[in-house]
């Protein structure tokens, strides 16, 4: 189903030019998502991006790993092109992977594999979120930020420093917790258990969404085509 | 004040000084009525210190249809009706919170580090566990802190018995209200003190709590007081002059008073008593006895602690109290995940007669309420608008801003009054020409006099009158001629208010108080009406009772007055 699902047909872009999506064979990119831009988007497999996600590639390429979840009215890669489209990707040197044709350097944003980004989140140009981080409603991820391996952002946080592997950040964006010490052993054990079961739960949890939004997906088609 | 321009306050009349002595010494009734009466006639003064307790938003009061009179929150009384736990919605026994700590005995656990409320889930088997606690918000679980549960149920019990690190608790943690206080400790007093027997007691206390395990403080507490009560009872078998009971002495008994004044009275005597018979009281020795040496507390804190490690105060101020928290806790895996703190449903109860105001619905589910007597049924309800005049004053957008009048600058407003009763009222409201405090504002009502329609059905209303009733007098609109409405409606009539703010002049340096720019205008508001039959079987009720007691049969006339407060807005200066 998903392989026959190229991605130039799955998109409905506002913008002109298509930007180059690379999928994954079993990946769900739905159709009522948003893809813009003009550099490479490249999703991995068993990757779920929901309908209405935008995937914005105007500042520079943008790589999704394994397994992730993209919800509702994301926005990764952004901010959505306004009148200087260059603003918002500033200060970000990092990793500019990409052709280099643009007015600005582009910037790379990339995020890892099974990453859970929350509904109405936005990941700017240039953020690094590395494998399972969790990003609840409304967090926004700052420009050139790199979010470590199996961190939290709860809701409303705004971050604009780099979070260290097993933070989670709360509150204001002031508030810091570390979720595994780094010298107690069993505690390591502990976290990781947790963590586990924790990305099993998120697992079926995007099997069971992925399954439904597929099936929504093919009788809209079958209902436009008649 | 807080709310945004025009606010109303009504002052509860209960914080009257004359009013309280007419209401408390019924005897002296007519003796204080005259004093009351004059007291009435003096202006409210919004400004007065002392107002600013009996005001209150008119949604905040309630009405006790016994007394006819307005309620505030001060002049009710409260009684729990049921308790409950906020998270699981289980309603608890009377007798049984005291004993649970006011805290939910079964599941429902609050994160020591965010507190937020936690969920069980399984680590393992889904079915058989094992279980722990897990914060789904800043991701804490209590593996943290060491902590597993064989079951899924019963959480507390399991928790309360075990220490962080999985261990068991020692046995004298228990609470002290949960009538295992006192530790079963074998008594000290079984030996003589000082005897060598007091080396076998060691490891039968060891036996019971895990060996190693040091006390935490309230339990050393406990254990020194029973230690040392044991010690006293012991030696005050022969010593009179320091009794037991000493160490329970409630100070505030007369008899401990008049003990403790023995002993700085006839202080020469009990010194000499004392030198007399001296005996030996041992001191706590071992740890089942609450002693504990210095170097191992000086151990437990060691200074190599990360600063993430650590604790903050509203973490520590969380654990509280010390025999369920750890209020202590220096490192975050000392802290303790906290059962809920339950909630009461309660039902208010007018002070005076005791009439019930508000009731609430015994589920705990409901929050709906059976009984609530708000005032707001009772008075009328007042909305103010700036008159729509040419170069008047606009209506007040929703944005916060203040309503600023210029000074000497007349000012016209709507007050409109809305009647929630359904029998039709007469209102008489006045106030004072200017307004008390140092800036006078010249304030007219133009029609101080008039009646309200009932609030019937409005569909009654519609079929009953012509359709131009809703406007009853249209010429008279947007004229403000004294002694008439403004404008009039089924159950709502609006009279003119008129102000003329004072300027306010100060000195250069002299600096305006906070609000004193504010215009406050306090307005009496009397409100007469006749119960008709709508409620007739209350009253018919109400008049038996009253025929009991020898009173005045009750004729239905209601009669209710009060201090209004208008806050206009604010003098430009």
């Amino acid at each position: 189903m998903s392989a026959a699902q190229p991605a130039p047909t799955s998109t409905q872009a506002p913008s002109s030019a298509r930007p180059p999506v690379t999928l994954g064979q079993t990946t769900h990119l739905d159709p009522g998502a948003y893809v813009r831009g003009t550099h490479g988007i490249t999703l991995g497999e068993q990757t779920l991006v929901h309908p209405r996600a935008q995937l914005v590639a105007v500042h520079g390429p943008l790589s999704i790993g394994d397994r992730c979840i993209i919800s509702e009215k994301c926005v990764i890669g952004g901010p959505v092109a306004t009148d200087k489209p260059s603003e918002g990707p500033e200060g970000a040197g990092r990793g500019a992977g990409g052709s280099g044709s643009d007015e600005s350097d582009p910037v790379k944003t990339t995020i890892h594999s099974r990453v859970y980004v929350h509904a109405n989140a936005h990941v700017l140009a240039g953020a690094v979120i590395k494998e399972a981080v969790v990003i609840e409603p409304h967090v926004t991820v700052r420009a050139g930020v790199t979010v470590g391996s199996h961190a939290k952002i709860c809701a409303g946080v705004t971050v604009d420093r780099d979070v260290d592997d097993w933070a989670v950040v709360y509150g204001n964006g002031d508030l810091k917790r570390q979720r595994r010490r780094k010298r107690d052993q069993s505690e390591t054990e502990h976290a990781e258990l947790v963590e586990t079961m924790r990305l099993k739960a998120m697992d079926k949890e995007r099997e069971g969404t992925m399954a439904i939004l597929k099936m929504a997906a093919r009788t809209a088609t079958l209902a436009k085509k008649k | 004040m807080a709310l945004p321009f025009p606010y109303i306050y009504i002052s509860c009349p209960c914080s009257d000084a004359s009013r309280r002595a007419l209401t408390s010494k019924r005897s002296s009734r007519d003796v204080d009525i005259d004093r009351a009466m004059q007291d009435d006639e003096d202006t409210f003064d919004p400004r007065h210190p002392r107002s600013a307790f009996s005001l209150f938003p008119p949604e905040h009061l309630l009405y006790c249809e016994e007394c006819h009179e307005i309620k505030c929150p001060r002049c009710v009384t409260e009684e729990i009706n049921a308790t409950y736990c906020p998270d699981c919605l289980f309603e608890s026994p009377k007798v049984m919170v005291r004993g649970e700590l006011n805290r939910c005995p079964r599941n429902c656990f609050h994160c020591p580090i965010c507190t937020s409320q936690m969920i069980t889930t399984s680590i393992g088997d889904p079915k058989s566990g094992p279980f722990v606690l897990n914060c789904n918000y800043c991701m804490w679980n209590t593996l943290d802190v060491g902590i597993k549960f064989d079951k899924a149920i019963g959480i507390r019990g399991q928790v309360d018995e075990m220490a962080n690190g999985g261990k068991q608790r020692p046995a004298t943690l228990k609470s002290p209200y949960s009538g295992q206080a006192e530790p079963a400790r074998k008594s000290s007093l079984s030996q003589t003190p000082l005897s060598p027997g007091h080396q076998d007691e060691a490891p039968d206390a060891m036996d019971r709590s895990v060996p190693g395990a040091p006390l935490d403080a309230t339990a050393r507490f406990n254990a020194l007081r029973a230690f040392y009560k044991e010690q006293i009872t012991d030696s005050s078998a022969t010593d009179a002059s320091f009794p037991t009971s000493a160490l329970d002495m409630a100070y505030s008994s007369p008899s401990s008073l008049q003990r403790i004044m023995n002993i700085y009275t006839n202080r020469d005597s009990s010194a000499k008593r004392s030198r007399q018979k001296l005996t030996i009281m041992r001191e706590a020795r071992t740890s089942s006895e609450g002693f504990i040496l210095t170097t191992e507390s000086t151990k437990v804190s060691s200074p190599s602690i990360d600063y993430d490690e650590t604790t903050t105060a509203s973490q520590r101020a969380f654990q509280h109290p010390s025999f369920i928290g750890n209020p202590d806790a220096v490192k975050v895996s000392e802290l303790r995940p906290m059962p809920t703190l339950m909630r009461t449903k309660r039902s208010k109860r007018c002070a005076t007669c005791k009439h019930i105001l508000t009731r609430p619905d015994l589920k705990i589910s409901s929050a709906r309420y059976r009984i609530k007597l708000i005032a707001l049924n009772y008075i009328p309800f007042v909305t103010i608008k700036p008159l729509p005049v040419p170069g008047g004053l606009l209506a007040p957008v929703p944005d916060g801003a203040d309503v600023v009048l210029a000074p000497g600058k007349p000012v016209q407003f709507i007050m409109t009054l809305r009647n929630p009763l359904f029998d039709d009222a007469s209102v008489s409201l006045g106030c004072p020409s200017v307004t008390p405090g140092r800036h006078g504002h010249r304030v007219t009502i133009l029609c101080p006099q008039f009646r309200i329609g009932k609030n019937s059905d409005a569909w009654d209303d519609a079929l009953n009158n012509p359709p131009d009733r809703g406007t009853l007098n249209p010429a008279a609109g947007g004229e403000q001629i004294a002694g008439k409405l403004y404008d009039q409606g089924r159950n709502w009539a609006s009279v003119v208010l008129e102000i003329v703010p004072a300027s306010i002049v100060r000195q250069q340096s002299a600096e305006l108080d906070e609000d004193e720019d504010v215009i406050e205008i306090p307005i009496r508001v009397r409100l007469e009406w006749t119960v008709t039959d709508l409620d007739a079987g209350l009253e018919r009720r109400k008049r038996d009772k009253g025929l009991d007691d020898g009173e005045d049969v009750d004729d239905g006339k209601r009669e209710l007055s009060y201090w209004m407060v208008v806050g206009i807005g604010r003098v430009a200066c």
